[in-house]
């Protein structure tokens, strides 16, 4: 019964939204007064939310009639990750992507003021056009409440193991927190196509960053589940699904700094509200690409090709229909501003340019594989590392000298200003430089681009703030985004750090034998052998001991073989230090009876996670400044 | 920025983002699937005889298919079964994470489209095989290696393109 009411709900508000959308298309194009549709938007956020805990409920009591819950819960499953797995498979995921959405969408309702209520209608009839769109693929097409019925299993299957972790129980909230957000700048930009005016371009900042920063947050979450739950010793691999995440971020960050620009200065008009609908599409492209089966990785969701062409076609369709009002919006500004190449705006409008080049190189990167499919006729091939960040990298590295620079240019014209700005920054880059060269006898060139990165945005930051000091409010009320540029230098100096000083050696070691790596002496201890019906699993203890501290500390790597199949699992073991993680995976065992092993040490790996939490701080402030602040 | 331009330049970039896409999911070229050797078992039946990898005769395809009564799908994919057990196809079922009892009345209702079937309660057989979820379809050469895998219901138009294909 309670899957039944929870169907039942997913479709009332599926045909909320549906009314919502309608009436406010009725209201624009016949120019008729409507009721204010504020209410409907709470009834909506009352059904989806009865609707996910119908499901939750399922989950909670192990009705694994449902089909959903059969196939991703477990009677011994502990409670918190019943919850969880909710979120664990396709269908679940859009329920609680569509919650999600919805609960932004009342987020908008409660604190945007307008002055007419049938502009807001209109912005709701948008948003409303988004949820519709999802919810109705949700429940047409991977519906969570399916039965099995008359015959329903005893057991479900259970959670894929991996996802038995905290990180991976808040890494998808989080990512949807981003992605549903962005619907809300999306609905304001085009709601200016239409000719809603009010304050839209603060408006658009506003929800953009705050998007962004749980984005942010989430896309880090993955990176450090991946890091540590996969054991392969990396934090980002250019899976197709990171890269999904990724390409939205980015133009959502192009998005909040063209929106900073149109909302100063009235210009990049355009820009601006092709940049909201893009942020949408990407991120739905992203989702299509993730679930409709047409890229390997390793998120593997349900894959079917159909919902796939469903997905596909809902995304053509909100494209075609934003591009429209995009065509035939008035965006030609009264009064046209000046600037010139040396202002702030110049910076702003390059590196926007330069981070959807960086969108668009990723996005190539990654859908490289299926063009070559097409024109080759079934021939596959992988497009990795070394395409990505000999690409990226460069682009990169222009945003990141442009970002240190920018900030320190004044809008309209910053000739006025004496250029001793540009000197220091030149001087400490060269000292960077040279510090680096000589001090470390050349990196790679990679790390080495990090560096200079991290330095051009630090000093940028630095002068700023000195240039400013008898300006105290300024840089108070820039807070946020002085915050979000430090963490994205800590950020990029982690990957310098990591990619440049981490040390790795594969050795044979047998049982007794030791071996040194930087200050730790690793030493075997122990080998066990766990047996199952048929596959069995090799422990290996490592004790692990620091030269300068005398600490010891047991690690305890594992190499579970399926013999048949001949696929292997491998679990590594971290030590995790503050200043470095040591890391051990085994690779073979020799006929020997010795080992092959991986040992690795990670310095400050940690700065790539913390320089995110920081981004995000760094996009909180800045919101909660400026509601307070206005 | 003149809008014009910005619109026509989006509009042809997601244009042909969207051939690419539409084209893919249209005509998938199907991937071949590293092969693998099938690995030697000796399992039980639903009806409790023994059974390993004797039963797989060199010199013959061999089809299995991995099935459950817990699995809505499975049903969806059971007429095609049939029809191809009427046609002589030969179907190893492999019962996976199942119970026996409603198995083997879930065949007796429906209809009995394998010609033996692999009793798998704990999963481990399947884990071995590589087996995700059900249903997926497996084609075995003549030499006893996998070549080919399907996840999901296999029809008419996956008959045709993915195993067909490679009978030779």
């Amino acid at each position: 019964m309670i899957p039944e009411i929870g169907n039942f709900f997913l479709i009332a508000s599926f045909s909320v939204a549906t009314f919502i959308f309608c009436l406010a298309t009725f209201s624009y194009y016949f120019e008729r007064e409507i009721l204010d549709l504020s209410t409907l938007i709470y009834f909506k956020f009352g059904f989806v939310f009865l609707s996910f805990l119908a499901l939750e409920v399922s989950f909670l009591f192990d009705d694994f009639s449902v089909l959903y819950v059969a196939s991703n819960s477990n009677p011994f499953l502990p409670n918190y990750y019943k919850i969880s797995a909710l979120w664990g498979g396709h269908e679940g995921s859009m329920l609680l992507f569509i919650l999600i959405l919805s609960l932004w969408i009342i987020l908008f309702a409660l604190f945007s003021k307008y002055q007419s209520a049938r502009d807001k209608n209109y912005l709701y009839g948008f948003t409303s056009l988004i949820f519709m769109s999802f919810a109705g693929f949700t429940i047409f097409t991977s519906n969570p409440f399916e039965r099995l019925l008359p015959v329903p299993p005893l057991n479900g299957t259970d959670l894929n193991p991996l996802l038995q972790d905290f990180a991976f129980t808040i890494h998808p909230p989080m990512l949807y927190l981003g992605y549903a957000g962005l619907v809300i700048p999306f609905a304001i930009a085009l709601g200016r196509c239409i000719g809603v005016k009010d304050a839209w371009s603060s408006r658009i900042k506003k929800w953009t960053t705050l998007s962004w920063s749980f984005l942010t947050l989430g896309i880090a979450l993955g990176s450090w589940w991946a890091y540590y739950e996969l054991g392969w010793g990396g934090w980002w691999f250019w899976d197709p699904v990171e890269n999904s995440s990724l390409i939205p971020w980015l133009i959502a960050t192009a998005l909040i700094h063209s929106a900073i620009v149109t909302d100063k200065r009235n210009i990049f008009v355009n820009w601006t509200i092709l940049l909201a609908v893009l942020a949408v599409i990407g991120s739905f492209i992203g989702m299509f690409l993730v679930r409709s089966g047409i890229l390997t990785s390793v998120h593997t969701f349900a894959l079917d090709p159909e919902r796939g062409l469903i997905l596909l076609i809902i995304t053509l369709l909100i494209s075609i229909y934003s591009f429209y009002l995009f065509f035939r919006a008035d965006t030609v500004p009264k009064e046209t501003t000046d600037y010139t190449f040396y202002s702030k705006e110049f910076f702003l409008l390059i590196n926007n340019a330069l981070l959807l080049i960086l969108a668009a190189v990723i996005l190539f990167g990654t859908i490289y594989p299926i063009i070559y499919d097409i024109f080759t006729g079934g021939k596959s091939i992988t497009v990795g590392a070394p395409y990505f960040n000999l690409t990226s990298v460069p682009i990169a590295f222009f945003i990141a000298f442009f970002q240190g620079y920018g900030i320190l240019t004044s809008w309209g014209n910053s000739k006025k200003q004496k250029n001793y700005y540009l000197l220091l920054l030149g001087i400490v880059f060269l000292l960077t430089f040279l510090f680096t060269y000589t001090l470390f006898s050349y990196p790679d060139i990679f790390s080495f681009a990090s560096y200079l990165m991290f330095a051009a945005i630090i000093s940028g930051l630095v002068i700023y703030i000195f240039k400013n000091l008898n300006n105290k409010n300024l840089v108070v009320n820039n807070l946020g985004m002085v915050t979000a540029h430090f963490g994205i230098a800590i950020m990029i100096l982690g990957i310098g750090v990591v990619s440049s000083f981490s040390q790795n050696k594969e050795v044979i070691i047998g049982k007794g034998e030791f071996t040194n790596l930087s200050n730790y002496k690793v030493k075997l201890i122990e080998e066990g052998k766990e047996e199952f019906s048929n596959y069995f699993s090799e422990v290996v203890q490592f004790e692990v001991e620091n030269n300068v501290t005398q600490k010891k500390i047991l690690l305890k790597p594992e190499k579970s073989f399926y013999p048949a199949s001949n696929n292997v699992m491998t679990e590594s073991d971290i030590y995790i230090r503050p200043k470095e993680d040591l890391y051990i995976s085994l690779s073979e065992k020799l006929e020997s009876g010795k080992w092959i092993a991986k040992i690795q040490i990670k310095p400050f790996v940690r700065l790539i996670w913390i320089g995110a939490l920081i981004m995000m701080i760094g996009g909180f402030l800045a919101v909660f400044r400026r509601i307070k602040y206005e | 920025m003149n809008k014009f331009r910005l619109f026509i330049f989006s509009t042809i970039s997601i244009g042909i983002l969207f051939s690419i896409f539409t084209l893919t999911l249209l005509n998938p070229n199907e991937k071949l699937i590293e092969v693998s050797s099938f690995p030697s078992f000796k399992m039980k039946e639903l009806t409790g005889d023994i059974i390993n990898q004797d039963a797989f005769i060199e010199g013959e395809y061999k089809l299995i298919n991995v099935w459950a009564t817990w699995c809505v799908n499975c049903k969806l994919e059971h007429g095609f079964l049939m029809n191809l057990k009427n046609k002589g196809i030969k179907i190893f079922g492999l019962n996976y994470k199942d119970d026996k009892e409603k198995a083997i009345r879930w065949l007796d209702q429906f209809g009995n489209p394998y010609w033996k079937t692999i009793y798998d309660p704990r999963g481990n057989f399947g884990l071995e095989i590589g087996v995700s979820g059900a249903p997926e379809t497996y084609l075995i050469d003549k030499e006893n290696k996998i070549i080919q895998k399907h996840i999901g219901i296999v029809n008419e138009n996956i008959w045709t393109n993915k195993f067909i294909k490679l009978i030779k």
